[in-house]
Parts: C-alpha cells; sequence; structure tokens
C-alpha cells in the first residue's frame, strides 16, 4: 500500500485520543500509540489495500493493550493496580471539573472501556468496533450496555455524582 | 444494519444512542421509547456521558501531534532505528556502500595506517568501543590492499558488511529520466547544487561540510595524484563556503539519525536564498540525504579520517555521545516524553527537508537556532517535566553534584558510610515504628505462602518475628522491674565491656567486672565476632551490627552514667538491649541463610533490606535506651525524605516502566524499555553507565534503595529507585502515583542532565507527606 505513512500521520490524534482515554492519562496513552505505529510500521507486509488503516491501527493499538492486560492479569502484585478515587484525585493534570468522568473509565473493566471508548469517542460502528476488538456484534453490545450502566450509576446515581452535583 | 424489532431491544437502545441508526429506524425507536421513560431517562444520561466524553479528550485531536510519533509514522522504524553506541559517524556505515563504485576511490585510501592498525590502546583505554575499533581496523587492513581491488570489490563489503542502500549510477540515471534535469552526482554536491544552503552532514563533519561546498567536483577531487594532501582549509572557496556553512564538528553533530533518511527531493535547480521557500515534493525518484552524505564522505580521505580521529581523541570529550537532549528524534528510538520533545524548529527541519533542496536554507536556519538552543539548554538549568516547575532542582542536583567519581564503593563501605553518620537524634518515632510494624506482621498470614513470594517478604516477616519476640523480652525485663523494685539498675558498662570481651576474647581476658555482669552477657555471644564469615553481604550485616553496638555502647554509657545518682530507682525506659542482640544475632544468621539461597542480582536489594530492618530496630532500641525524645514525623520530614532521596513510592510495587525494579537487572530492562533497545548490565557498564553508588534511603516505614548509575559519555546520572515491595507497608507512605504516570524527571546543570525514575512534583510530594502525616 502506497503511502500508508500518510495514513498513519493522519490517524495519530484520534489514535491518541483514545489512547489517552483508555490509559487515563496522556503520557501512556502516547507511549502506547507509539508502540502501536513501531508495530504497524513491522506488520505493513500484511496490509492489504482494502484494509481501513484507522481500523487496522486501532485493531493494533487493542491488541497491544490486550497483551498488556494479559501481563498485568498474571501479575502477582496485580491486587495493587487498582486506582481508587483519592489516587486520581491526586493528579494534577485533570482538570477537576472532568475527573469524575476520567476516574469512572478508570474503574471500568478494561474491555467495557474499550467497547465505550470505541463507540461513543471514536464513533466507530458496530461492525468496525466488533472488527476491531475481534468480537462479535452481541458482545460489543452486552459490553457497552455494561459501560453505560455502570457509568450512570457512576457519574449519576452514587454519592461520588451527588458530591459532584453539590459542587 | 441494525436489525429492529417491535420491542426495544438493547441493541436498538444503544444503535439509538450512538446514531447508528437509519432515519426509519431511528423514527421507529423513538416512537417505542416514548411509551418508556425511564428509557428516555437512561438514554439522557448516556448522551450526557457521550458529551462529557468528548468534552475531555476531543481536545487532544487538536493539539500537535509530538515530533517523535510524527517521525515513527513517516518514517518507520525499518533501518532507521539509530543506536548511537554502534554507529560511528566518522566512519559511517552508509558511505562505504557505493561511494568506491560511484565516486571513484582517493588513491589516498591505501595509504597505511599503522599507527592505527597497531594502537590497541585506543581500545583499551575505551577510546574507541568494539565496533569503532573493528571499523578501524578494517579500513587498515584494506589500505594495504590493491586499491583498484579496493574499488571495484572490497569495499562496498568489508566495511559495513550490508548490502548497498545507495543508488548507483544506474539509479542516477534513472532519476535522471525522470521529469527533473538529468543532474550528475556532481552537480548535487557543488556550491551551485546546493546554493547557500546548508547540506551539512553530521557525518561528513567539518572537512565535509567545506568539502560540499568546494566548487572542484567530485569527480575532479577523486582522480587527484595519491598522496596529495588536499588541503581545503587552503582553498578560497573553501574558505567562503566556511563562511556560508555551518561547520559543525561530527562528534558534536547530532542531526544525523534523523536527517539522514529524510528524502530530499530535488525538484528543479536550486537557487541561493537564506529564506525557506516551499517547493512542492515530487514523490519520483528521489535522492536521499543519505546518498549525498555518502558522496560527501566519499570525498574524504583516509589520512583526513585519521586526522579527524586523532582530533577527536586530542579534545575533551572525542567521542562522547551527546546528551539525550541535543540528539535529534530518531525514529525508532523510544523518546519518553519526559524528556525533552524536539521543539518546533525541529519539526520545520523536517517539514522543509521533505519539501525540496531550496528549503535546506532552511534546515540550515533549523540547525543554527537549534545549536543555539541546545546550548543555551546545555548552560542554563532547566526546569524538570513539565507541569513541574517548582521542582527543587538545585538542592537537589547539589547533592547529585556531591556524588563521587571513581571506583564503586564496596558494599561495606556503603554501609558504613549510612550507619556511621550521627543518628543519636533518630528519624523516627520509636514508638510509630514498633506500631507500624505491628502493622505489617499482623498482615502477614503464615499460612499464605503467595505473600511470600519475594525473598525480601520473607525477610520482612522474619523481621516482624524477630520484632515480636524483642517487644516480648521487654514486656519481660519491664514485668520483672515491676514485680521487684530492689532489682538493681542493670550496669551497662559492665554489660557492654563483656561484650566488648566476647569479640576480643582470643586476646583479651575476662575482667571481674565482666564476670560479674550476671546472665545477661551470657547472651551477648554472637556471631558478629566471628570473623572467618564469608565475604558479601553477610560479612556487611555483621559489620553493620557491630557499628550499632558501639553506638549501643555509647549511648548505653551515657545513660548509665546518668543513673549512678539514681540508685533504687527503676527506669522503665530500660531496653534489654543484650536479649535483643542476641535475637539481631538469631535473625542475623538466618538472614545469612536466606541469602546464601538468593540469586546474584537479588542479594543487594535484600541486603539493603535486612540492614534497614536491623537499623531500624535496633535504632529503635536505641532511642528507647537514650530516652531522647525522637523527631515526630512531620511534613517537612517526609516531604524533605522523598526530595532527598527523588523516591518515587509506587502503590503498585512497581517502577513506572512496569517492572518492578528489585534488582539492577531489572533495572535493566527499565533502561532497555528507556533508551529503546535491549541492555544489560554489561551493556550499560560498556556504554559508559558506571554503578556510581548505592544510597540507602531510609523511611519511616520501609526502606528505598537508590542506585546511581552515571553515563560518562551521555553525562547523565541515572538513578534506578527500587520501591518497596510490600504494598501493606508501603500504601501509608504511597505516592499515589496511577499506573503509566511519567516517572522520569530530567534537569540540566551545568552542561550535566540528570535523570530520575521519579518526578514527583513539590506540590505532590506535599500533598501525599499531609495525607500520611493525617493518616498517622
Amino acid at each position: 500500500m502506497d503511502n500508508y505513512q500518510q495514513s498513519f500521520a493522519d490517524t495519530i490524534p484520534y489514535l491518541r485520543r483514545y489512547a489517552s482515554a483508555y490509559t487515563g492519562d496522556a503520557v501512556s496513552g502516547d507511549a502506547l500509540v507509539q508502540h502501536t505505529i513501531e508495530c504497524a510500521h513491522g506488520l505493513i507486509n500484511f496490509l492489504q489495500d482494502d484494509t481501513d488503516i484507522a481500523i487496522w491501527l486501532f485493531s493494533i493499538l487493542h491488541n497491544i493493550a490486550l497483551e498488556a492486560r494479559k501481563q498485568v492479569d498474571n501479575h502477582p502484585d496485580n491486587e495493587v493496580l487498582n486506582i481508587d478515587t483519592i489516587d486520581m484525585a491526586l493528579l494534577e493534570d485533570i482538570d477537576p471539573d472532568d475527573i469524575d468522568i476520567v476516574t469512572a473509565l478508570a474503574q471500568l473493566p478494561a474491555e467495557q472501556k474499550e467497547t465505550f471508548l470505541l463507540v461513543s469517542l471514536e464513533r466507530f460502528t458496530y461492525e468496525e468496533a466488533s472488527q476491531i476488538l475481534s468480537v462479535p456484534i452481541g458482545t460489543l453490545i452486552l459490553r457497552l450496555n455494561s459501560a453505560r450502566k455502570f457509568l450512570i450509576q457512576r457519574l449519576f446515581l452514587d454519592d461520588f455524582a451527588e458530591l459532584r452535583a453539590v459542587q | 444494519m441494525i436489525l429492529l424489532s417491535d420491542k426495544l431491544s438493547t441493541e436498538s437502545l444503544h444503535a439509538f444512542i450512538d446514531e447508528q441508526l437509519s432515519e426509519d429506524q431511528y423514527i421507529q425507536v423513538e416512537a417505542q421509547l416514548d411509551g418508556i421513560p425511564r428509557k428516555l431517562v437512561e438514554i439522557q444520561q448516556c448522551q450526557v456521558i457521550n458529551e462529557r466524553l468528548r468534552e475531555v479528550f476531543d481536545p487532544i485531536v487538536e493539539e500537535d501531534v509530538p515530533d517523535d510519533l510524527y517521525y515513527l509514522a513517516l518514517y518507520g522504524i525499518n533501518g532507521e532505528c539509530h543506536d548511537d553506541t554502534q554507529d560511528f559517524p566518522q566512519f559511517d556505515h552508509a558511505q562505504d556502500d557505493n561511494s568506491g563504485a560511484s565516486t571513484g576511490l582517493n588513491a589516498e585510501i591505501g595509504l597505511p595506517l599503522d599507527p592505527f592498525a597497531s594502537a590497541p590502546e585506543l581500545r583499551d583505554e575505551n577510546l574507541m568501543d568494539a565496533n569503532e575499533f573493528a571499523e578501524l581496523a578494517a579500513l587498515s587492513l584494506e589500505s594495504e590492499q590493491n586499491p583498484a581491488e579496493y574499488a571495484s570489490a572490497a569495499m562496498p563489503n568489508t566495511i559495513s558488511g550490508s548490502p548497498p542502500e545507495i543508488p548507483g549510477d544506474e539509479e542516477h540515471s534513472a532519476y535522471g529520466s525522470a521529469s527533473q534535469p538529468l543532474r550528475s552526482i556532481d552537480e548535487l554536491t557543488t556550491p551551485s547544487g546546493l546554493g547557500a544552503s546548508e547540506l551539512e552532514s553530521p557525518a561528513t563533519g567539518s572537512h565535509g561540510s567545506a568539502s560540499a561546498a568546494h566548487p572542484t567536483s567530485l569527480q575532479q577531487f577523486f582522480v587527484e595524484p595519491a598522496g596529495a594532501e588536499h588541503s581545503l582549509a587552503d582553498s578560497a572557496g573553501a574558505e567562503t563556503a566556511a563562511q556560508q556553512i555551518e561547520t559543525v564538528p561530527l562528534e558534536q553533530s547530532d542531526q544525523f539519525s534523523a536527517f539522514d533518511e529524510l528524502e530530499l527531493t530535488l525538484e528543479e535547480e536550486p537557487t541561493v536564498s537564506a529564506e525557506p521557500v516551499p517547493v512542492e515534493p515530487v514523490p519520483a525518484k528521489p535522492v536521499t540525504a543519505k546518498q549525498i552524505i555518502a558522496k560527501l564522505l566519499a570525498e574524504q580521505t583516509v589520512a583526513q579520517k585519521r586526522q579527524r580521529v586523532l582530533d577527536a581523541f586530542e579534545s575533551s570529550e572525542p567521542l562522547a555521545l551527546q546528551p539525550l537532549e541535543a540528539q535529534q528524534p530518531a525514529a525508532g528510538i523510544i523518546r519518553h516524553s519526559g524528556f525533552n520533545q524536539p521543539n518546533a524548529v525541529d519539526f520545520a527541519r523536517v517539514r522543509a527537508a521533505k519539501s525540496g533542496p531550496a528549503a535546506i536554507a532552511a534546515n540550515a536556519q533549523a540547525k543554527l537556532k537549534d545549536k543555539a538552543k541546545t546550548e543555551r539548554r546545555l548552560m542554563k538549568p532547566t526546569g524538570g517535566a513539565a507541569g513541574a516547575p517548582e521542582f527543587p532542582i538545585d538542592e537537589i542536583v547539589e547533592q547529585l553534584d556531591e556524588i563521587a567519581s571513581g571506583p564503586e564503593p564496596m558494599t561495606q563501605d556503603v554501609v558504613a558510610e549510612f550507619f556511621a553518620e550521627d543518628r543519636t537524634e533518630l528519624d523516627f518515632e520509636v514508638s510509630e515504628v514498633v506500631r507500624q510494624f505491628e502493622e505489617v506482621s499482623g498482615k502477614f498470614n503464615p499460612r499464605d505462602k503467595t505473600l511470600f513470594g519475594s525473598p525480601v517478604l520473607r525477610i520482612k516477616h522474619q523481621a516482624d518475628t524477630v520484632l515480636s519476640a524483642v517487644k516480648n523480652g521487654i514486656a519481660g525485663v519491664k514485668n520483672a522491674l515491676a514485680q521487684n523494685g530492689k532489682l538493681p539498675f542493670p550496669d551497662f558498662t559492665r554489660i557492654l565491656a563483656a561484650f566488648k570481651i566476647n569479640i576480643l576474647k582470643s586476646s583479651q581476658p575476662k575482667s571481674s567486672a565482666e564476670r560479674n555482669a550476671g546472665s545477661i552477657p551470657a547472651k551477648l555471644s554472637t556471631g558478629v565476632e566471628r570473623e572467618a564469615r564469608p565475604e558479601g553481604l553477610s560479612r556487611a550485616i555483621g559489620e553493620t551490627l557491630r557499628l550499632y553496638k558501639q553506638k549501643l555502647s555509647q549511648i548505653a554509657a551515657v545513660a548509665g552514667a546518668e543513673r549512678v545518682g539514681d540508685a533504687g530507682h527503676v527506669d522503665q525506659r530500660i531496653v534489654p538491649y543484650g536479649a535483643a542482640l542476641s535475637r539481631f544475632n538469631g535473625y542475623q544468621q538466618k538472614i545469612s541463610g536466606m541469602l546464601e539461597k538468593a540469586s546474584p542480582e537479588n542479594r543487594m536489594t535484600i541486603g539493603g533490606a535486612i540492614l534497614l530492618v536491623v537499623g531500624l530496630v535496633i535504632g529503635g532500641s536505641i532511642s528507647s535506651l537514650s530516652g531522647r525524645p525522637a523527631n515526630v514525623i512531620s511534613v517537612e520530614k517526609v516531604e524533605q525524605l522523598a526530595i532527598d532521596a527523588h523516591i518515587l513510592y509506587s502503590q503498585q510495587s512497581q517502577n513506572v516502566a512496569g517492572t518492578p525494579a528489585v534488582s539492577i537487572a531489572e533495572s535493566m530492562q527499565w533502561l532497555s524499555a528507556r533508551m529503546g533497545r535491549q541492555m544489560n548490565l554489561a551493556d550499560a557498564q560498556v556504554e559508559g553507565f558506571e554503578h556510581q553508588r548505592v544510597i540507602i534511603v531510609p523511611t519511616m516505614l520501609s526502606y528505598a534503595i537508590t542506585n546511581i548509575f552515571a553515563n560518562k559519555n551521555q553525562q547523565n546520572i541515572t538513578l534506578f529507585i527500587a520501591p518497596d515491595l510490600e504494598p501493606a507497608v508501603n500504601s501509608a507512605l504511597a505516592c499515589r502515583v496511577p499506573a503509566g504516570a511519567d516517572g522520569l524527571c530530567t534537569w540540566v546543570k551545568d552542561s550535566v542532565r540528570y535523570i530520575a525514575v521519579a518526578n514527583l512534583s513539590l506540590s505532590r510530594v506535599r500533598a501525599f507527606s499531609q495525607a500520611l502525616v493525617d493518616s498517622l
């Protein structure tokens, strides 16, 4: 495929947005994107002419994140990887107004989070998102449903939501 | 395509929210929703969430893409992964490929290079690495061959061993058949071909730049008689060119990695212009910068190369790699965002390089600006990471400047230095330490073996056991004293004298006082005096214990003196240090046994943990014994501890690279991730990383081991922090840095770039310090 590099460059802003939302901070997000681009260059021979490069890159990013999750899941200290709201509140680079949604995203299970972000943030169609995540659409809808229920509970119904409403 | 049914399904509901329905389907779902107000509320909430999500993260799309990502996307990593330790710009790999065949060979290359061929001291003195030396040797070897043979066959294969990457004459011909007029390689390298643009290449250096501007074509140049020294400095043309062209010394050039692969499309006759002129890139038949650089390199005679190497050796920093910040973003190198990002000038340079030869002038200006900026950065301390402008750089650097150069100190020295400091005023309150250790030990479940996955945890468990025994001993003595108020006050001097005699029992007889010391001295026969113990950490622990016992004796003497006139009074603060020491000695033996089983990589960490645990416990005894008020934990103290040690207390028990920094080997993994290439300790040492020292940093609850590596080549100081492994211990002091947060902190002072793992802004340190104190 000719000129795929420019397509890579054009997709980077969206990859960064997704990765930043997925990881919870811009630095980790950029690292993930960098890894994605590196892998994409290495896999360029597998890229077919009719492949949507954006979907391809997002699927690579998803696979990298999935691999990282597996490593974390297998880590004996995975318990301590949970981030509570206090941790996030100490972050300086998060707008206080955004802490609730950022922390809520951070608490979403990864599968639900990536589904939700692909659909809601990146506005991929369900078919495209299922292609990226390599899951059937039914599974994708289920994850999306779970994610939205969680976020509604987190942002509108629990104590945290009330606190925000007071603010 | 979403298929709708009469009943509102979850799928159609979400498709409605996500606007993935057709117009008809949208109307249909809307009608269905009219009868379900609860779903309407949910939909509204979901839409609000979507809007807020986009509100938070959409600005990222509008941001400028970091240059390193941009370069990576455009140029990839294949063939561009610039290993600055492998490349030796003076003998750049690219220059040899086709230079011999396409440009002809200067007969001077046939000159012998005896001084270099017989100069192993260059390698021995680490003035050249193995690759460079091999390359130099190859040049020398080649020089003994027939120049014609060398030109025709040997040179393309012997220097780099890689297939030619630069198009040969045929490709140049093909290039000429494109839309551009036919241009010879001579035109490309003459001033008229380049104009006033600065096609200064790191691989060419000053000579290369001068020769690039020399009116003599390459062909003319190479057909000169053998042995003729081509003194470019004497050339008026070269002098003129030297005024026009920035002549960056080879070893200071830093643009090669990013510049060499840029495709410079020469579309039209370049004009002499100081201003960048945007030219539409022509994709067909590009001539890469590497080609041009190779041609320029081909001008260099072996004598010139040799002279430049000699000059480099004679200079103060001959072959030093540049500081990281001075390096241009090389595609393929993992650039952590904690480093200074390539600035807009870099970006403009690459853009200009893409635009065409006329825009190379922009390159020249960008390089000049960049060089000036780099110099300013090197001369002036800058803030660390973004967002932490208040980070007390100067104070930290002052501490780092105190790092002594020279051989790596022995473990015993490190330990001795640490414990030799005056610690009569402890950094912690004993009762607090005891309480915290109790908390820790309470969380241990001996049946749960998963808790003891690491040797350090096992040792800590042992420490808790010992501490528990010590506390029991303390309670027993207190009870005994309380029950018998007439019990004489222990004579510390006599007890400690007995202890000393135990150490020196082979040379000194016991005194009567010592013989009258009672039963306690008998318990002081420890393993510390075993001089035959194996060297290493076990020995260091013994030395440490010895130091502490000496301190104990000093304080005990003071305490005993204070009690002289106070006979009959029972002091409840008495510590049965004799019993405690005997416990510690048993503890030491256990530790020694465990250390024997530990891997060599872990011994340092484990040893550090042991030393600190022992120090805490003994220190607690000392404080209790002396009766002095221990320092109260304060925000300032915590803050200062964190700043002093640059400690990143990661609640995740991992460092920011995701690797538990429990050993040097794993620190090397961290370093590999940062450097963008696999490194091990040996490599790090070869590349100039020297393990300077180990700092064992006591904290209230735990410890931190800071391994300091100094990279002299890159003038970096890299600190590796080994955080505590036990989350339960560390949680109270945890700097709650989320996973993936930037933990890299860099700053510059006096042209030295410092890199620390931790990246704690002062405000963040204060925040968690305050949280800690509040929790206590």
